[in-house]
C-alpha cells in the first residue's frame, strides 16, 4: 500500500534580508518542521540580487532541516543564484530546481510589432517532491500568461501527464535531471521536455481511441497519448546522440489557429 | 488509501485527494474490488478536491466503471471541477461516465438504478 503522497510545503525567501525578515523566515520553517512536513521548498523567485547573507540563511535552514531529517528543495532558482551556488560547490549539497522567472510576460507590442515572449525553464530530479514542485511552478507560469481557460487546462494537464510518465516509466537514473522549458508568444506555446531515460517515441505509438470499446473492455491504459494529441497541435520527438529523449509539444493559441 | 464511507448496503463513497495518477490509480480499483466483495454495487467518487488527473487516473475510472457494470452496478462521479470535466470531455467520456453535482444527487442516481432484490442482474 502506498503512503499518502505529501505536497511539498513552500516558504518564500524574501528579497530583502534583515533581522525581522530572517526571523519571519526561520519561524515559518520552524512551524513547518513542527507540523511534521517531510520536505520544505524554499521559493527563490524574489531573489533577483544575491548576497552572502542569502547564502548563509539558505545554508543554515538546509543544515537545520538536514539534521532533523527534513528535505529542502530550492525552487525557482535564477541563473545568478545557481551560478553562485555552483561556485561555492553548494549545488552538490543542495537540491535545486532551476527556473527562469515565470512572471516576465509583457503583454504590449512594440511599434515594430515584436511579440512578447515569456519563457519558462526548470529542471528536476525524478523524486516525487521535485516533480511536484516543478509541476506547481509550471502551473504558476501558465496562470501568469492569462490564457483562455481551456488552453490553460490543456497545457497544465499535458505537462503533468508527460512529466509523471517520464518519472514513472522512463527509468531515469536517480540523481539525473529532467529538463523542461516553455516558450510562449501570442500565437503558440511550445513545451519541451528532455530526459536521459529509456527511448520512447510517442509519434510512433498507435493513438486511436474508441470510448465505447474502452468502456466495454474496461481499458486501463493507453489514454495518455490520446490526451496529449487532443490537447496539443503538434508532437515532435527525437533522441540525441548522447541518449536524451527530446519531446516538443506545440499548442496553438490564436483563435483562428486552433485545430485540436 | 482513499477514504471511503458506506452510504447504504449497496453504495459506498470514495473520496479522491488532490491527485489521481500513476501513484494511486490502482488504489481506486482495489477499493472497487473490495466494495464488490462486500456486496456493494454502486460506487460514488467524490472528486471535489481533485486537481490533477492523469491518463492512469482516467484508466482507473474506466476500468472501475466497467467492473461495476458487469456486476449490475455503476460508478458515479460528483463535484468535478471545470478542469477535470474538461479532461474527461477531451476524451469523449463526459457522456459515458455518470456525473452529478453533489453527493445527494449521485446517491439518488444510484438508488434509481438499483434493481429490487431477486431480479436478474446485467
Amino acid at each position: 500500500m502506498l503512503t499518502r503522497a505529501r505536497k511539498p510545503h513552500a516558504v518564500q525567501v524574501p528579497a530583502e534580508l534583515n533581522p525581522d525578515t530572517i526571523r519571519a523566515l526561520e519561524n515559518s520553517v520552524d512551524q513547518l518542521i513542527a507540523d511534521g512536513v517531510g520536505t520544505i521548498v524554499l521559493d527563490c523567485t524574489k531573489l533577483a540580487h544575491i548576497s552572502s547573507m542569502h547564502i548563509g540563511v539558505i545554508w543554515s535552514i538546509h543544515s537545520r532541516c538536514d539534521n532533523l531529517g527534513v528535505g529542502v528543495i530550492l525552487n525557482s532558482v535564477s541563473q545568478t543564484l545557481s551560478r553562485v551556488l555552483r561556485i561555492l560547490d553548494l549545488d552538490k549539497l543542495l537540491e535545486i530546481n532551476e527556473s527562469v522567472a515565470a512572471s516576465e510576460k509583457s503583454s504590449h507590442l512594440s511599434q515594430a510589432g515584436r511579440e512578447a515572449i515569456a519563457e519558462f525553464q526548470a529542471r528536476c530530479k525524478t523524486d516525487e517532491e521535485s516533480v511536484a514542485a516543478v509541476n506547481d511552478s509550471f502551473r504558476e507560469y501558465i496562470r501568469s500568461l492569462e490564457l483562455e481557460k481551456h488552453q490553460a487546462i490543456d497545457l497544465e494537464t499535458v505537462f503533468y501527464e508527460v512529466i509523471t510518465n517520464i518519472k514513472n516509466h522512463a527509468d531515469v537514473t536517480p540523481g539525473e535531471y529532467i529538463t523542461v522549458s516553455a516558450r510562449f508568444n501570442e500565437q503558440q506555446l511550445v513545451l519541451n521536455f528532455a530526459d536521459p531515460g529509456m527511448p520512447f517515441d510517442p509519434t510512433r505509438q498507435r493513438g486511436s481511441f474508441n470510448v465505447v470499446e474502452s468502456l466495454e473492455i474496461g481499458q486501463k491504459n493507453g489514454f495518455g497519448l490520446t490526451m496529449i494529441s487532443r490537447m496539443t497541435d503538434k508532437i515532435e520527438y527525437s533522441r540525441s546522440k548522447d541518449g536524451v529523449n527530446l519531446l516538443s509539444l506545440t499548442k496553438l493559441l490564436a483563435k483562428d489557429n486552433n485545430s485540436v | 488509501m482513499f477514504d471511503t464511507e458506506q452510504i447504504d448496503s449497496a453504495t459506498i463513497v470514495i473520496r479522491m485527494g488532490r491527485v489521481l495518477d500513476n501513484n494511486n490509480a490502482h488504489e481506486v480499483m482495489q477499493v472497487v474490488d473490495a466494495a464488490i466483495k462486500d456486496g456493494h454495487r454502486f460506487v460514488v467518487c467524490d472528486m471535489t478536491g481533485l486537481e490533477f488527473l492523469s491518463s492512469a487516473g482516467v484508466g482507473s475510472l474506466i476500468s472501475s466503471l466497467s467492473v461495476l457494470r458487469s456486476n449490475g452496478g455503476s460508478l458515479t462521479l460528483f463535484g468535478l471541477s471545470e478542469k477535470i470535466l474538461h479532461v474527461l470531455e477531451v476524451l469523449d467520456l463526459k457522456d459515458y461516465i455518470p456525473m452529478e453535482t453533489n453527493l445527494e444527487a449521485a446517491v439518488a442516481r444510484c438508488k434509481s438504478q438499483a434493481k429490487p432484490e431477486g431480479s436478474t442482474q446485467g
